[in-house]
């Protein structure tokens, strides 16, 4: 059926579907494809390279911004290539299609005793995207990015060539097509070094924090454990500035479950279906709505730091994977709740010296500009090996701002104060989210070494231009 | 201004066929000016590319980009629709402004000159303005805009043809904003009374006339509110309902 639907030309016989970002406040009109086999995509691209046209990638859709998007292209969504290809439960090591999810991932694996070695926020990332964008998780300061753990890829690139890529085969294209956002070729096939766990439960402990500096000393004095994720209370007022909660976590240890046959079934990892025993959960975004302006975000973030504080004031308790992991799957479509806007996620990363000092700087200049951010999130971070790497030896600070036509100019004037202080820090953008970003904030932040080789590669893999995206046009990421 | 995102770097693109003079040309200066890219089409591209140079002084970037095409050629459309929309990507509106009006003597009745009419005033905005349906109703966003008069409303003696073509848009788009409503597409009728433009060049007293400028601020305007049907000026709105409750005896002895 795909062949004939292409035999009057990818953009002629195609459907224009209004595609968005995650975060819905980004768009655009694309004609849709969806191949289901390598084939298929092969031809795509031989069509486009006939008729001139551009092509953008779109895994699940999970990308905050621009990454997955791109106005009057061809979409090549990759969702329904989705099939796990091979699994060794002795080794852990599976070869899955760029549209298989975490979910898909973890359902597979479990049982057998293994679990993604980095997942997101939400569990429906699909793999190809996630290494579009070299995605990283809460355990990011110990385990790297996604991209650490992967063995091989098979990378379709723009000129139709298929070729398999791995740290010691194509090593340059391995380390560059992870993270460039899909503009060098796409990933067909994925062969992922899964994550050994002895129970389907991590050990959580809770720190109630006074100070952004506080957090980050009680992160460094668990650097033992696997997980650290901070939540801060953006809204909180001068003198509390920086409060939060920080979660500690960690893998048990083989024999530390009594029960691994029973924590590790997938029944064990379900998210709530209801909340306050009767809400169910598809339906609370339209609660959350009602809070998401400046006073009922304050109330919601001052009860959730109470909350917290007698949660840490108990002893470690034990939680499923799942119901770590993913906190964002808690409350499907989330997103809608800043309905009609949307919302974008700022996320920089920032060296060790500098970070506590940068990040309290956005939360005044938020509070300032009268657009305090309604979540912040704090990790801390480890250099990788990749080319497009946002990674540096430091934190990151992830700021969740709602986009609403009266303070559009105001948000892309904190934003650009913002960078501006990262980059004079050293600091790098995580530029698949945030959507904001210019061309020249990017380019003097990040080594024009580095975007040359990518350039120089691009023009190896994909010599007439076919693959960019709305954000790679954004940023100028080929350009001179 | 934009109907889809509100976080987005490019400009959003209005397409005008018809944007060689009078109110289609004024549209596209004044679109310009509020923030618009606009793909022009007309036949005359020497004309256009001096307007689409005009309109980019002080870019750093084009946001004008001429095409030439006779719109009587409705083959070459939805390939000309798609070469624009990949040209200049990001369509959120599109307005058909071509239209002719010959002179016709009181005793004339000359079929080549009536079928050109209705192939310029109706026929091609026909062919544009599906494709721009097709488009608008698989992405569930966008304007359309046709140009209909206040000629349309009421069978005058003077312009038999031009008065049909213009009666025929107006049933036209109004079936197609029935159509598309569903889609979250918006389909605007504009019924502009006399505006001083070369169609209009060779009439001599014409009542409220006004300047192209003026026209396309009052249609821009239409545009972000969603009106369903314009008059241009609002003035024509009560006169055109007065004469349309004219019985036709009555009307037929009149002197207009």
């Amino acid at each position: 059926m795909q062949q004939a639907l292409l035999s009057g030309g990818l953009v002629l016989s195609s459907r224009m579907e209004r595609m968005r970002g995650w975060g819905m406040s980004h768009g655009a009109d694309m004609y849709a494809t969806r191949p289901t086999t390598v084939e298929q995509a092969q031809r795509i691209l031989e069509r486009a390279h006939e008729e001139g046209v551009k092509i953008t990638l779109r895994g699940s859709g999970q990308s905050y911004g621009d990454a997955s998007i791109g106005q009057d292209r061809v979409l090549l969504d990759l969702t329904r290539m989705r099939r796990v290809l091979a699994w060794d439960p002795i080794n852990g090591v599976i070869d899955v299609e760029p549209g298989v999810r975490i979910v898909d991932l973890w359902h597979y694996t479990l049982e057998d005793g293994w679990w993604p070695p980095v997942v997101s926020g939400t569990m429906r990332t699909s793999l190809g995207g996630g290494l579009g964008v070299n995605i990283h998780g809460k355990n990011s300061f110990k385990y790297g990015t996604l991209g650490d753990h992967v063995l091989e890829i098979d990378v379709l690139t723009g000129d139709g060539r298929l070729l398999t890529c791995s740290p010691s085969q194509h090593r340059d294209i391995f380390y560059a097509v992870i993270g460039s956002g899909g503009v060098l070729g796409v990933i067909t096939r994925i062969r992922l070094q899964m994550k050994r766990v002895y129970s389907g439960e991590v050990l959580v402990e809770t720190f109630s924090t006074r100070s952004i500096q506080e957090m980050i000393d009680v992160m460094e004095a668990h650097l033992d454990q696997d997980y650290l994720v901070g939540w801060v209370d953006a809204l909180a007022p001068g003198f509390q500035l920086g409060r939060g909660t920080l979660h500690v976590a960690r893998n048990l240890q083989e024999g530390e479950d009594k029960r691994p046959h029973h924590t590790l079934k997938l029944s064990y990892q379900e998210l709530p279906e209801v909340f306050l025993g009767f809400v169910p959960k598809s339906m609370l975004w339209m609660g959350l709505w009602m809070f998401l302006h400046r006073p009922g975000m304050r109330l919601v973030n001052t009860a959730k730091f109470h909350a917290d504080r007698r949660e840490a004031s108990r002893p470690p308790y034990r939680q499923s994977h799942a119901g770590f992991n993913f906190l964002l799957d808690y409350v499907p479509g989330w997103q809608k709740s800043y309905q009609p806007g949307g919302l974008i996620q700022y996320q920089t990363f920032v060296p060790k010296a500098a970070a506590r000092q940068v990040f309290e700087q956005q939360i005044l200049l938020s509070q300032k500009a009268g657009i305090p951010p309604f979540l912040a999130v704090l990790k801390k971070h480890l250099p990788d090996p990749f080319l497009m790497s946002y990674n540096v030896d430091g934190y990151s600070f992830a700021l969740d701002y709602p986009v609403r036509e009266r303070n559009q100019r105001r948000l892309h004037r904190l934003a650009h104060e913002m960078t501006e202080i990262v980059i004079q820090h050293g600091g790098r953008f995580y530029f698949a989210k945030d959507g904001i970003l210019t061309e020249n904030e990017f380019k003097r932040s990040f080594p024009a070494d580095r975007l040359r080789q990518l350039r120089s590669l691009k023009s190896q893999l994909d010599p007439s231009g076919i693959l960019t995206s709305d954000m790679a046009d954004r940023i100028g990421l080929l350009k001179e | 201004m934009t109907s889809g995102t509100l976080l987005r770097a490019a400009r959003p693109v209005a397409l005008i066929v018809g944007a060689s003079s009078g109110i289609g040309e004024a549209l596209a200066r004044h679109l310009a000016k509020e923030g618009y890219a606009v793909a022009l089409v007309a036949r005359r591209i020497e004309v256009l590319r001096k307007l689409a140079a005009e309109i980019n002084q002080g870019h750093a970037d084009p946001i004008a980009f001429p095409f030439a095409h006779d719109t009587t050629h409705y083959t070459e459309i939805p390939t000309l629709f798609q070469q624009i929309s990949q040209q200049a990507p990001g369509l959120e509106l599109v307005v058909y402004a071509a239209g002719i009006m010959p002179t016709l003597a009181p005793d004339e009745f000359d079929f080549t000159k009536d079928q050109s009419i209705l192939d310029i005033n109706l026929l091609g905005a026909i062919a544009w303005l599906n494709e721009a349906a097709k488009r608008f109703s698989q992405t569930k966003r966008g304007t359309i805009v046709g140009i209909g008069s206040v000629a349309g409303d009421r069978g005058r003696r003077g312009n038999t043809v031009y008065a049909a073509s213009k009666a025929a848009l107006d049933t036209y788009l109004e079936s197609l904003r029935n159509r598309l409503a569903p889609h979250d597409v918006h389909v605007l009728t504009v019924k502009p009374g006399p505006v001083r433009t070369p169609m209009t060049a060779h009439l001599k007293n014409q009542p409220f006339i006004i300047e192209p400028h003026q026209a396309a601020m009052r249609i821009a305007k239409a545009i972000h509110s969603r009106r369903n049907i314009v008059y241009v000026p609002g003035i024509w709105r009560p006169i055109m309902w007065i004469i349309r409750q004219i019985p036709s005896f009555l009307f037929r002895k009149m002197s207009f």
